[in-house]
């Protein structure tokens, strides 16, 4: 009966199945309450299709057409690639560690090495302009590169340069453009890449602030400028879009901010940290995010049942209904873990 | 390999379309990425509930598609057979990428934070704050469904797709799959009860 009153409420029901079900529904006040709150969900929720915002065609061809160089090229050149895929890995490693833009200390360019492929000697002159301080024209010669080299297996290492120099520059639509590309194009190089976590955190909020010019990203940048106010700022971030990728990120700078470089290794730091910086919030949506995440990370990382469900359950008190929502599901899942320990 | 000219791609319809490709007509891949990568999309986006692991999902799909047409028995319809191969797609990729319990959500919601420059007519901004907001609702309450579940709901509500087609993509019965939509909406009439 239950399979008949779920197709009912869309209209699926065989014409012998509709009979039934509705010789059921005339004696059963449980089940025709159940097939009347069916119909009343399914009409209130909308069914738009999400929008896929982009022309998949070109890039499953470019996909296609590398596939197909890769089956037809001689051995020789897949085993020169290997040797120079591996070292161009390390290099754009050390690169993607994201040098903040004119961070003293940025290392000396690397020399130029005369059998270097054009995509490494691409990356290694991206490298020197940045050394010197010209993040504009790095960011010039790694977009002509990209073009250049489109057919180059390994210019996914270039367009993942080009993503993080223009963030890392804070040109926010630029790099919304870069990473989508990158993404898109090149998934392979976000895959070896070992910030892949970070590449989607950005992504995430890349996308979330094409609605309002990229506001909160440019707030947590205002927040970095000005270390004295930098709390508050934080703190508004957060109570305001509780439930972006922009909130998550002012979390971790607000540990960091409270507890030091300690808590970044360390989850019981990172706990102690957020304890510290909720007491001295004040607006309350702030406060239930930060219990959100302290009962996410006691839950995940410790194993503290308790401090975990005691966090989750003040933050699904929220007057923010997503946010209390995601608590509430993570509180349930929680519970269930104590009464079934595995 | 055979061209055909892109007009009459278009008109092809859909099992006409998967057969000319089938038959080794290169070409009509292209249309039949135009035609179905939206769909793809937003049911991977719906399993996923994330959109970078459903762009992912809805490129390996297409190429899936792609490379094994040789397989696709046109007896079955050629939209099941995609849906098929989508979700399995999507859990897979769930199973490989497993993250948070939690997860940033795309749609934010709209605000009006200091630094805000658009300044669009009120009624469409609230119109849209309302709409963003109860998708943001529905992307958290997808989370409590399993993947099974939220790729019947997705194909169902959101996609039209008949119960017995569903069954087809899932290789399942038709009393497997109300069941399947049974549970899913119990679980998301919990979790939406306030917005009915």
């Amino acid at each position: 009966m239950r399979g008949l009153i779920a197709a009912s409420a869309y209209g699926e029901l065989q014409e012998s199945e509709r009979r039934a079900l509705d010789r059921h529904l005339a004696s059963c006040a449980g089940c025709r309450a159940q097939a009347e709150a069916f119909a009343r969900l399914v009409a209130r929720v909308p069914r738009e299709r999400p929008e896929l915002g982009i022309d998949l065609v070109r890039t499953l061809r470019a996909r296609l057409g590398e596939e197909e160089a890769r089956r037809t090229a001689p051995g020789w050149r897949w085993a020169m690639a290997s040797v120079a895929a591996a070292a161009l890995v390390a290099g754009a490693y050390f690169l993607s560690n994201g040098l903040p833009a004119g961070t003293p200390g940025t290392p000396a360019p690397v020399a130029s090495n005369p059998s270097a492929t054009p995509v490494q000697r691409a990356l290694d002159e991206a490298q020197a302009l940045v050394a010197a301080g010209n993040h504009t024209k790095a960011y010039e010669a790694l977009s002509a590169a990209a073009v250049r080299n489109a057919g180059d297996p390994r210019v996914g290492d270039v367009q993942l340069r080009l993503a993080e120099l223009a963030f890392d520059n804070h040109w926010y639509d630029r790099a919304d453009a870069a990473y989508e590309q990158l993404v898109v194009r090149h998934p392979e190089a976000v895959d070896a890449s070992p910030r892949r976590d970070a590449i989607r955190q950005r992504r995430d909020m890349l996308y979330e602030g094409r609605k309002d010019r990229y506001a909160l990203l440019h707030e947590l940048d205002r927040a970095r400028r000005n270390p004295a106010g930098a709390f508050e700022i934080y703190e508004n971030v957060v109570a305001q879009n509780p439930n972006t990728g922009a909130a998550d990120q002012a979390v971790r700078e607000l540990v960091a901010l409270v507890g030091g470089d300690r808590p970044a290794a360390d989850p019981r730091g990172m706990v102690t940290a957020m304890q510290t910086a909720r007491e001295r919030m004040n607006n309350p949506v702030a406060v239930a995010k930060l219990n959100l995440e302290i009962g996410m990370l006691a839950w995940r990382e410790l194993d503290d049942l308790d401090l975990a469900q005691d966090a989750l359950q003040k933050a699904a008190q929220s007057s923010d209904v997503v946010l209390a929502q995601r608590a509430q599901q993570s509180l349930e899942a929680v519970k269930q873990e104590r009464r079934n320990p595995s | 390999m055979k061209r055909k000219d892109d007009t009459d791609r278009a008109a092809l319809g859909d099992e006409a379309l998967a057969l000319a490709l089938k038959a080794g007509d290169d070409t009509a891949f292209d249309e039949i990425v135009r035609r179905y990568q939206g769909r793809v999309y937003a049911v991977a986006y719906r399993i996923t509930v994330n959109r970078e692991d459903a762009l992912d999902v809805a490129q390996e799909t297409l190429l899936k598609a792609y490379r094994k047409i040789g397989t696709w028995q046109p007896t079955r319809g050629f939209l099941p057979w995609l849906m098929r191969l989508t979700t399995n797609q999507a859990i897979d990729h769930l199973r490989r990428h497993r993250r948070h319990r939690h997860e940033p959500f795309e749609e934010a919601l709209r605000d009006e934070s200091p630094g805000t420059q658009i300044d669009p007519a009120p009624q469409e901004t609230e119109r849209e704050v309302r709409a963003n907001e109860i998708d943001g609702r529905i992307q958290a309450a997808l989370v409590v469904l399993s993947p099974t579940q939220r790729a019947v709901f997705a194909m169902r509500h959101y996609e039209g797709l008949a119960l017995a087609d569903i069954a087809v993509a899932l290789g399942c019965t038709v009393g497997s799959v109300k069941v399947h939509l049974f549970r899913a909406l119990k679980k998301l009439q919990k979790e939406l009860e306030d917005l009915q």
